[in-house]
């Protein structure tokens, strides 16, 4: 195999790479406005037929790997006992898995909560609680009641395995297609995910790709594999990047932050295990590849809450730094985010509008990040001062990876990408110190990762490649 | 459905407030899993909080409190009405530890914690198998 084609079915965007796999190197790369709605195959002709113009390369015949967030993404309906614990654990199991969580409800669902998630239009929904030999009430409850709704989506059973059993049966016998697995939560302290990844995973192979018609895309694609989620395929590339292959070590702990216009994507491959010492661990346990999506912070749809988020004070210090001198006001910040909000393909006009838009990705950045870390606290006891760490300290990590048009097409990505690091006024901070940081400058990490399915050696030397140090 | 003939008895047991003393709880946790429970382990440096939502989700048995710090008062103040609220008042809560400071009479002291709802309170120096004891009488285990 000397060529290989990668392709994205995105929500705003049909994106193509091609690789040469001899010299792991990208070859051509285009990306055109997706046309979902209308005909999913129209943007990917398009696409096609720029890497054709560009490479002289006959397309059709590349053996060819893809993945898609388009037609809403995977929506993912999370369902629990207690929030903090087998709820936040769906939760997680979900975003790993590459969804979008449409509605998350802990406890037993009542009508009205039903009828909300009803409403929120899932694929699939994911049913959890209790661990095993723990309570087996309230997801029982649960499953009654999703046999009574007018659900149609495919229903995951991932709670307590004494009764895993009895909520499938329920929800067949009226009609609902209900897998059964492990337990996502087995005990209070051990998250088990992967389990529900493999079978959201196969749900969207055989089933989701079809009713969202991306599947009408493989008679134009000689595909060597199955059509995944797009944010698997860049946890994929973030854990090949960070763990290597059996050939090349990798770079060790590896944040991937991923600016879009209505989310930012925060992946990170770290135990998140303390770094200094005395350090009392408290919440659920980690998993080591975490994903997290912050649906209010987003370079277009979503610039106006980065300003409510980050503050216009803080945004002004950004825009300064990014590099614009003439003083802004408060006004010029509000006006852009309103504008860029309407359209979503819109791009910096102007060296003041291009420095207000590396502003809102540099606040992007680094609330995603902070959000997504964990929480070192003093706590003043009898015996002395105990530090109490929550969610992963990522003060160690060693590269942080920039995907987005903010740093793809900015003109300051270092100071965007910067956002994600301890900013050395926090004693207890736990945002990485000293990283690499890295560019995804032609947007082909997707790629990586799909690429890493058939030739984890071939994706990582690519991925050495196409990522530009800043 | 009669639980305790279909499965092994679950504890919840860890240190409260923001006490760091490990010890006392991990040799109840070893007594315990010795005498066939099940013990869900919170360790030290545990929220009131997290008692209650990690019993709710285990379903357990009891609620074992470690206090060895001397602000248990504080720590477990409307302990049993917290569980109450969440559903967790049929469940067995017991307190241990160095529960205050000052040289107060044990009767009094356990006065104060019974009304913060524990069904037992223990003075230091307390032998694991006392509260092992009355836990399987309690539950009715013998």
């Amino acid at each position: 195999m000397n060529q290989l084609l990668a392709i994205d079915f995105g929500s705003t965007y049909t994106k193509g790479v091609l690789f040469d796999c001899e010299s792991a190197s990208v070859v051509g790369v285009a990306y055109t406005p997706s046309t979902v709605s209308s005909d999913i195959t129209l943007g990917l002709r398009r696409v096609l037929s720029a890497l054709r113009a560009q490479t002289g390369v006959e397309i059709g015949k590349v053996p060819a790997v893809a993945c898609s967030s388009a037609a809403g993404g995977l929506r993912v309906a999370v369902i629990g006992l207690v929030p903090v614990l087998s709820l936040e654990a769906a939760q997680r199991a979900a975003l790993g898995a590459g969804a979008r969580v449409v509605g998350a409800y802990g406890y037993k669902l009542t009508e009205r909560k039903l009828a909300e998630l009803e409403n929120s239009a899932p694929d699939i929904v994911l049913l959890a609680g209790g661990t095993d030999g723990g309570d087996e009430q309230n997801i029982l409850h649960n499953a009654r009641v999703l046999a009574g709704s007018r659900l149609t989506a495919p229903i995951i059973v991932a709670g307590n395995q004494c009764v895993v059993d009895d909520c499938a049966r329920s929800l067949r016998e009226s009609g609902k297609a209900a897998v059964t697995t492990k337990n996502l939560l087995p005990e209070i302290d051990r998250i088990e995910a992967e389990p529900v990844h493999d079978i959201v995973r196969d749900l969207f192979i055989n089933r989701i790709t079809h009713a969202k018609g991306i599947d009408r895309a493989c008679e134009y694609l000689n595909l060597l594999s199955d059509i995944i989620p797009t944010p698997s395929a860049v946890l994929q590339a973030a854990r090949l990047i960070a763990e290597g292959t059996d050939m090349s070590p990798g770079l060790g702990d590896t944040i991937v932050v991923d600016v879009g216009g209505a989310t930012t994507d925060v992946y990170s491959i770290a135990s998140g295990a303390p770094t200094r010492p005395g350090v009392v661990l408290r919440g659920l346990p980690e998993l080591a590849l975490k994903r997290t999506v912050e649906g209010d912070l987003g370079m277009r749809i979503n610039a106006p809450s980065i300003i409510e988020r980050c503050g216009c004070a803080e945004l002004l210090d950004f825009v300064a730094r990014a590099g614009h001198s003439p003083a802004l006001a408060a006004e010029d910040v509000v006006a852009y985010a309103a504008r860029v909000a309407e359209r979503t393909d819109a791009t910096p006009a102007d060296a003041q509008e291009e420095a207000i838009d590396q502003a809102f990705g540099r606040a992007a950045v680094q609330i995603a990040v902070k959000r997504h870390a964990g929480t070192l606290r003093e706590v003043y006891t009898p015996a002395g001062v105990v530090l109490v760490q929550e969610g992963k300290d990522l003060a160690n990590v060693n590269a942080v990876v920039g995907i987005g048009g903010v740093l793809a097409h900015g003109s300051n990505p270092r100071f965007v990408l910067e956002g994600a690091l301890d900013q050395g006024c926090d004693p207890y901070g736990v945002l990485p110190r000293r990283p690499t940081l890295l560019l995804d400058e032609q947007y082909v990490l997707y790629g990586v990762g799909l690429l890493s399915a058939i030739s984890p050696e071939v994706a990582f030397r690519v991925a050495r490649e196409a990522l530009t140090p800043l | 459905m009669d639980r305790s003939s279909r499965r092994q008895p679950v504890v919840v047991l860890g240190t409260i407030g923001h006490d760091a003393h490990i010890v006392g709880s991990s040799v109840l946790r070893i007594a315990l899993e010795e005498a066939g429970f099940k013990v869900v382990f919170l360790g030290a440096v545990v929220p009131a909080e997290e008692f209650i939502d990690a019993a709710r989700e285990s379903a357990a048995d009891a609620i074992l409190v470690s206090s060895l710090y001397g602000m248990a008062r504080i720590d477990c103040s409307d302990f049993g009405a917290k569980c109450e609220e969440a559903g967790l008042g049929h469940v067995k809560k017991y307190l241990g530890g160095i529960l205050v400071t000052d040289p107060e009479a044990w009767d009094q002291t356990e006065q104060i914690f019974r009304a913060q709802g524990f069904d037992r309170v223990y003075p230091p120096q307390t032998k694991t198998d006392v509260a092992i004891a009355d836990l399987k009488r309690d539950l009715g285990l013998d």
